[in-house]
C-alpha cells in the first residue's frame, strides 16, 4: 500500500484517497457563455494523457475530505509531491519527466 | 414511543447483560449518543474564532489530528476549517442556534449531526492490536497517542478515531447505519484476545 502525504493530515494510506483526473484546469471566467460547443467540450472532457509526470486532483475522501493536488509519474506510479488545492506545483527535479510513447 | 425513539443504533445487538470472556484483553462498549455539532469556519477570522471559543469553553484546535477539551465539550480537528464539537451535557440544536447567533454575518456552517453517529469504545491491552487490523494508520504511540483524533477508515467504513487515554482507550465515531457492521467486524477480529463488554 502506498503512503501518500496529505498536506493537511500527514502521511495516509492510499485507501483513504480518491484520485480524480487532471489538476489546474481553471473554470472559464465567463462560465462558458461566450464559448463555442467545441471549446466547452474541450474544457469539460478533454484531458492530457501524459506518459510521465502528471498533475492530478485527489480527494482525501476518508480523511479531511479536502481536495489536494498530486504530482505523480504515470509510468512508475511514483508520487513526487502533494500540495494544497490552489497552490502552484513545487519546482522540483524530475517534475518535467516524460517518456516516449 | 419516546423510549423507542431514543434507542441507540447498537441496541439491537443486545449488549446489555452479555457475558464477558475470561481473561479478556479487549473491552468493547456502546459509547452512547453524545451531542455532536459540525462547525465550518475560516480560521483566519480571529474574532469569529474567539466568539466560538467563548461558547464552547476552549480555543478551536488548529493542530491537525488533535482534539482539545473544554469544560463541557471536546473539540476535534477535522480539517483546516472544520471541527466536531462533542458534549455529553449540551443540547445540539441549542448550541447551533447560539453559534449561529454569535457568527451572525460571518460565512460559516453549524449543523447538529448528533443523530449521524454511533460511538464504539475499545479499550484494554489488545485494543491497539485489534484496531490495527482494521485501520491503515500507524497506531503506535509514537505516531498516534492520547489527545489525538482523526478521520480515517476502519475496515470498509469511515470513522473518526479518538484516543482518550493511555490505557489505551479509544472511541470510534461511526455512521450509525454502519455501526453494527463495524461492531461485528471488530468482534470477530477480537477472537483470540478475549472480549469483554463494558456496561
Ligand atoms: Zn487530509
Amino acid at each position: 500500500m502506498l503512503l501518500i502525504e496529505c498536506p493537511h493530515c500527514g502521511p495516509r494510506a492510499e485507501t483513504e484517497y480518491a484520485g480524480c483526473s487532471e489538476a489546474h484546469i481553471a473554470r472559464p471566467e465567463s462560465g462558458g457563455l461566450d464559448m463555442t460547443d467545441a471549446e466547452w467540450v474541450e474544457w469539460v472532457f478533454w484531458r492530457k494523457n501524459t506518459k510521465g509526470v502528471y498533475l492530478e486532483r485527489w480527494n482525501h475522501a476518508a480523511g479531511c475530505r479536502r481536495w489536494i493536488n498530486c504530482m505523480r509519474d504515470t509510468v512508475t506510479n511514483e508520487i513526487l509531491a502533494t500540495y494544497k488545492a490552489g497552490e502552484k506545483p513545487p519546482k522540483i527535479a524530475d517534475a518535467e519527466r516524460e517518456y516516449k510513447f | 414511543m419516546d423510549n423507542f425513539m431514543r434507542q441507540g443504533p447498537l441496541n439491537d445487538l443486545g449488549l446489555v447483560g452479555r457475558t464477558s470472556e475470561d481473561n479478556a484483553q479487549v473491552t468493547m462498549g456502546d459509547g452512547g449518543r453524545p451531542m455532536v455539532v459540525n462547525l465550518r469556519l475560516d480560521p483566519a477570522n480571529k474574532a469569529a474564532m474567539k466568539a466560538v471559543a467563548t461558547l464552547v469553553g476552549v480555543d478551536l484546535p488548529q493542530k491537525a489530528n488533535y482534539f482539545v477539551e473544554g469544560k463541557e465539550t471536546e473539540v476535534h480537528w477535522l480539517a483546516p476549517d472544520e471541527w466536531m464539537i462533542v458534549s455529553q451535557n449540551m443540547e445540539g440544536n441549542e448550541l447551533v442556534s447560539k453559534l449561529d447567533e454569535a457568527l451572525d454575518g460571518v460565512h460559516h456552517s453549524a449543523v447538529n449531526v448528533s443523530d449521524n453517529f454511533a460511538v464504539i469504545t475499545v479499550e484494554g491491552e489488545k485494543a491497539r492490536a485489534l484496531l490495527q487490523k482494521a485501520i491503515p494508520l500507524d497506531l503506535h504511540p509514537r505516531e498516534f497517542h492520547t489527545g489525538m483524533s482523526t478521520q480515517t477508515h476502519a475496515a470498509k467504513t469511515n470513522v473518526i478515531l479518538q484516543q482518550v487515554s493511555d490505557a489505551p482507550f479509544y472511541k470510534l465515531y461511526v455512521r450509525r447505519s454502519f455501526s453494527q457492521y463495524l461492531w461485528a467486524w471488530l468482534e470477530s477480529g477480537s477472537i483470540g484476545f478475549g472480549l469483554a463488554i463494558s456496561s
